[in-house]
């Protein structure tokens, strides 16, 4: 049995995991505010937030060099506090973010739509505070369609590959990720390394897929 | 001072919402048609919908006030809001939706009081259930006791009883009654049934078009009706239009079609010529054995039709000279109690004489821009 450098796969799990987490906060706040607050031009809203869907990788990847290379504004704040984004490993975290940001964005949407207001508006007479509603009566509700949208954007922040490529370069041992690495091993005509890793990368996503798809079962079966 | 003081002007994509009402501890029924502005104007005593105008006073706490720009969240209102769909929290349990607003104060008091109206509702053996395991009677207790237990300061009920089956409903009133009896509290109920804003109401308020036509107690309401909208909402069936021959203080003569009837007028300013409704409800006209030839008062007709409706029968009745509405197969409706009826042994086809008791028959303004339905 050869060796394997298990770098990548952890570096991926890590990544993947941070990315969510952001995903999992932002992802929820906005589609409640999609959701639930009067936002002119809501559908725009929409659609930007979407947006990561459909744009090429090395579109998104561009964009992100733009906002957050080292001579930008933002760029430059991180760089001053000594936490670089470009070509670091929080590069990748932000790239698969973004990559992975709609579908937490809009399944926690529609499952915040679901709810039906009247519930909010009669908890809100019993004299509970707005945040309390929020707690107590929607994000119960709600909870297997942003589970649902959660564990997609985890799906999909494990196998992103052209947006952490533009930002956070392939350098191996310390932004080289899974799928990144498959591309270097197949570059390098390694079909057994690359063998191994798509198969491991494969059984990660079908499983979170089978997951995803049991919750939704369930929210479909618990409905009236 | 009344306990609760609602005066609101709001406007919406092409509807006018412009009421003013006073409940003491009592219950105010809104009574009218959907789409009058029932519910709307309940939502805006909770808070949910935010006038442009007017003033909301309960206590004398100010709720809302567009001059002051005072507006109190549904929070802090200390309003019991029961909603048309009850909205029962699905995933909680019976204990718990009771629970849901009770705060402020010790566990052991808080059981206590989600124990007391569990009891009240004859929910105490149920509060394990979700709301889906529950009927629509059970529901709605649920409803009531989750917006009781705040100890509010007034309650809204939105059509609480329209979506229950008919037994079920009349159970209910009568619960809804002695709740209302013991917490004695301000209480605005919305229902577009006529029999349960009549059993209900200590007051009804009727509302068309996002105002309130007429406000009084039940039996007023259907006796003594200002409005031919109201007279048509509280059921009376036998509404003309006709055209003032002569007045005498408040009674006058009508023509309606051929005939001309004598009643009472309900508006000072009516003068000899002018258009008017002529409104008798269907219980008000009497049978007679024998016909009285004073003028203006009895008639004689035909039974073209007679339904048995509950405890009555109506008889649908041509007059057999002198028409009131020749256009019609029919002149006017007579509704006979059942006992009686039975007595009578007639049937379709037979004659009889009828008695219009001046008294009941009123005769209301037409309004300038008005059509009837």
């Amino acid at each position: 049995m050869r060796e394997i450098d298990w770098f990548p796969l952890l570096l991926t799990i890590q990544v993947s995991l941070l990315a969510t987490s952001i995903n999992f906060v932002a992802g929820v706040a906005v589609g409640w505010c999609l959701a639930r607050l009067p936002i002119p031009g809501r559908e725009i809203v929409s659609a930007l937030v979407a947006a990561p869907l459909i744009l090429p990788p090395t579109v998104l990847g561009f964009y992100l060099l733009v906002l957050l290379g080292r001579g930008t504004f933002i760029g430059s704040i991180f760089e001053a506090l000594g936490i670089p984004l470009v070509f670091s490993w929080r590069g990748a975290v932000v790239a698969s973010a973004i990559a992975s940001f709609p579908f937490v964005a809009q399944a926690s949407r529609a499952a915040f739509e679901a709810v039906d207001v009247e519930l909010e508006q009669v908890a809100r007479t019993l004299g509970r505070s707005d945040w309390e509603v929020f707690w107590m009566v929607s994000v119960p509700l709600a909870w297997q369609g942003i589970l649902g949208g959660t564990l997609l954007s985890f799906a999909r922040a494990l196998g992103d590959f052209g947006a952490t490529l533009m930002v956070a370069g392939n350098i191996p041992g310390q932004t080289q990720t899974l799928s990144i690495a498959i591309y270097d091993a197949v570059q390098a005509n390694d079909l057994e390394l690359a063998t191994i890793l798509v198969a491991i990368l494969s059984l990660f996503s079908i499983s979170l897929l089978a997951a995803v798809q049991a919750v939704s079962r369930r929210l479909v079966a618990r409905s009236p | 001072m009344t306990a609760l003081e609602v005066s609101v002007r709001h406007q919406l994509a092409g509807f006018r919402l412009s009421i003013d009402l006073a409940a003491d501890r009592e219950v105010l029924v809104l009574f009218g048609r959907s789409g009058a502005g029932k519910s709307m104007a309940l939502r805006t005593v909770a808070g949910l919908v935010r006038p442009a105008q007017g003033r909301i006073m309960l206590n004398g706490r100010v709720l809302f006030d567009d001059k002051s720009r005072i507006f109190v969240a549904p929070q802090a209102r200390r309003v019991g809001y029961v909603p048309q769909s009850y909205a029962l929290f699905p995933h909680l349990n019976v204990y718990e939706n009771v629970a849901f607003g009770v705060r402020g104060v010790s566990n052991a008091e808080a059981r206590r009081r989600i124990e007391e109206l569990l009891e009240l509702t004859g929910l105490i053996s149920l509060q394990q259930r979700r709301p889906h395991q529950l009927s629509g009677g059970q529901q709605q207790r649920v409803a009531l006791a989750r917006a009781l237990v705040t100890q509010p300061e007034a309650l809204l009920l939105d059509e609480p009883l329209s979506a229950l089956d008919s037994p079920t409903r009349i159970e209910l009133r009568r619960a809804l009654r002695s709740l209302q009896r013991r917490f004695a509290i301000p209480t605005l109920f919305v229902t577009h049934d006529l029999s349960e804003a009549l059993y209900l109401g200590d007051r009804i308020a009727v509302l068309d078009h996002g105002r309130v036509l007429q406000e009084a107690p039940p039996d007023e309401l259907l006796l003594r009706f200002r409005d031919v909208r109201v007279a048509e909402l509280v059921g009376v069936r036998n509404i003309w239009r006709g055209r003032i021959e002569r007045l005498e203080g408040d009674r006058a003569c009508v023509r309606v079609g051929e005939r001309t009837l004598i009643g009472r007028a309900v508006s000072e300013s009516m003068a000899v010529g002018d258009p008017v409704w002529v409104c008798v409800r269907s219980d008000r006209i009497r049978l007679d054995a024998q016909i009285d030839h004073s003028f203006g008062t009895s008639a004689s007709g035909t039974i073209v039709d007679a339904v048995a409706d509950r405890s009555v029968t109506v008889l649908y009745v041509k007059l057999a000279d002198a028409r009131l509405t020749p256009e019609r197969e029919f002149d006017l409706e007579v509704e006979v109690p059942q006992a009686i009826w039975e007595r009578a042994a007639i049937g379709q086809g037979a004659g009889i004489s009828l008695i219009f008791p001046p008294e009941e028959i009123r005769i209301l303004p037409v309004a300038a821009t008005e059509h009837h339905p």
